[in-house]
This record gives structure tokens, C-alpha cells and sequence, in this order.
């Protein structure tokens, strides 16, 4: 598992070579919460199987199918919770120098990315609204593209004021670095506001 | 000698048990040992296709695996392999009772 030829030096599938992450999110631990929540459940479930499993009838038929039902249930609810967690842990949101990419990863049955450039974002709405979501400190990003295109929503972002900075400074810096050829760099407008109040 | 031809006549012909009644209950074995090698197979791939997507794509280890603050990604690995072990033993303990009986 830990072959050095295996292991690479990006953060994630598709990362270019100018390009390196400024910070990364998951989902808010909340929409694990219930999946987390089930797994006391299981193993409480299977300590009561064991310890009942004496007084089981076995000659009966119908309770030894039943039995078996319920081994069988135990093994898929126990893989797709424990799934459910792992994916969480490996859908992120990547913020880089060039993009906000949304990995959409699961172990065995999604692999897909949305990527939105930071040049094309033309504002950043953060919403925050109720009690949990202000209480919790969590929220959704609503980026507006420039062109027609549709806003794209996250939500359930962590931290939600943190990643909307970022996001802003990205824009920024971007523009600084000339980016867009008719943006005028933050040094430039420095020294001619300088200008300007000397003359002045 | 004795002892063996006991156990095996135990196990050809549980006690008390009719040929019909054998027949089902090697139908539950096969299908108990089914459930156990696909799982154990399923969970076995599932965390080694996490660890190797893992360390393929890096973020600093403690902040990348941390649930909570405080949960590591690990502590779930474990969890998971701990209750899929756990479930094939009470199921070899039930295949046990059911050829015992």
C-alpha cells in the first residue's frame, strides 16, 4: 500500500503542475451524523445475536432462516454505513490558485469531478440562516458565473465564512496576476493613487 | 477410533435430524459461508482501495483523516474490519449450533 510508485505528489486526480491547493473542505459532520449514529446500533444488534444465539431453536426451520436473514441484513447494513463514512471522508472540496474543485468520490461506484474556474466567477453569495446553521457554524456558497450559466450551489459547507474568503483572495490574486489583461494590478493601483494624492 | 466415527456420524447425520432436514441445513452452511467470503472480500478491497487512493493523493495526514476535530479515519477502518470479523464469528458460531443440535 505504501509503494513509493504508487504515491504522487498531487492533492488530487487532475491536479495541474502550476497549480497547488489553498485550502480544502468536507460536508459538515452533521449529514454524517445519523450514519454515525447507526454504528452502536450495530454492534448492539450483533452483541445481543451472539448472546442469544444459545437459546436459538435451530431444528426449527423457520428460525433458523430467520436467523440467517438477519446475518444477512447485518452484512449490508454494516457496509453501507461504513461506506457512507468513507465517503464522506473522501468527497472534498479542493480550492486552488486556478479553481474550486469538487471531488465527487466514493470507494467503488463514483469518480467525478466539477471543477469551476476563478476566473469565471463573477460573485460569491454565502448563505447562513437558522438557528443550527449559525449555531454549528455551517452554510452553502452560491457561485454566479459570469455568462448565463446556472449559479452553482454547495452547501453544507463548514465554516462557511473561512472558505468565502478564500475563495475571494483567489479572485484577487488572480487578478493580480494578470489574469484578465485589462485588470489593473493592486501595486499599480498603489502607486497611482500615491500619485494622485501627492499631486493633489 | 471410536471417538472419530462418533463425530463423523455426527456430522453426516445430525441426532434426530431427518435427510430432508441435513439437506437445509447444508443448504444454510453453503449459504453462511457465501455471506462470510463476500464480505470478508468486500471489506478487504474497500480498505485497500481507500489506503491506496489515500496515499496516492495527499493532504496533511492529521488534518485530511480527522472527523470532529478528533476521529481518525483509522479508528473507523478498524471499526469496520472489527464488526465484519464480529459478524462472521457469530455466524460460524450459529452454523456450529446448527450441526450440533
Amino acid at each position: 500500500m505504501d509503494n513509493p510508485s504508487n504515491i504522487s505528489h498531487k492533492n488530487f486526480k487532475g491536479q495541474m503542475d502550476d497549480e497547488f491547493v489553498i485550502c480544502y473542505f468536507r460536508k459538515h459532520w452533521l449529514i454524517l451524523l445519523p450514519t454515525v449514529a447507526t454504528i452502536p446500533v450495530i454492534f448492539g444488534l450483533l452483541m445481543a445475536g451472539l448472546f442469544y444465539l444459545p437459546f436459538v431453536n435451530t431444528k426449527s426451520v423457520p428460525v433458523a432462516a430467520a436467523v440467517l436473514a438477519g446475518f444477512f441484513l447485518l452484512h449490508i447494513a454494516i457496509h453501507r454505513q461504513f461506506f457512507k463514512i468513507f465517503y464522506y471522508f473522501l468527497h472534498t472540496v479542493i480550492l486552488t490558485n486556478h479553481r474550486i474543485v469538487e471531488v465527487d468520490k466514493s470507494l467503488f461506484l463514483r469518480d467525478s469531478k466539477n471543477s469551476i474556474d476563478i476566473s469565471n466567477v463573477q460573485d460569491i453569495e454565502k448563505k447562513q440562516s437558522g438557528i443550527f446553521q449559525n449555531l454549528l457554524n455551517f452554510g452553502s456558497l452560491v457561485v454566479y458565473l459570469s455568462g448565463s450559466s446556472a449559479p452553482t450551489v454547495i452547501d453544507m459547507i463548514p465554516r462557511p465564512e473561512y472558505q468565502y474568503k478564500k475563495i475571494n483572495q483567489a479572485k484577487a490574486d488572480l487578478m493580480e496576476r494578470g489574469r484578465y489583461p485589462n485588470a489593473v494590478k493592486k501595486t499599480e493601483f498603489s502607486t497611482f493613487a500615491e500619485g494622485v494624492k501627492t499631486a493633489g | 477410533m471410536n471417538e472419530l466415527i462418533k463425530i463423523r456420524s455426527k456430522i453426516t447425520f445430525p441426532n434426530g435430524l431427518s435427510s430432508d432436514l441435513n439437506l437445509i441445513s447444508m443448504v444454510f452452511l453453503g449459504l453462511i459461508l457465501l455471506f462470510q467470503v463476500i464480505s470478508l472480500t468486500v471489506a478487504l478491497l474497500s480498505v485497500r482501495r481507500l489506503y491506496s487512493y489515500i496515499n496516492r493523493y495527499r493532504f496533511t495526514e492529521s488534518v485530511y483523516t480527522l472527523l470532529f476535530g478528533f476521529v481518525h479515519l483509522r479508528y473507523f477502518v478498524l471499526l469496520y474490519l472489527a464488526a465484519v470479523a464480529l459478524v462472521i464469528c457469530a455466524e460460524s458460531a450459529f452454523a456450529f449450533l446448527l450441526f450440533a443440535s
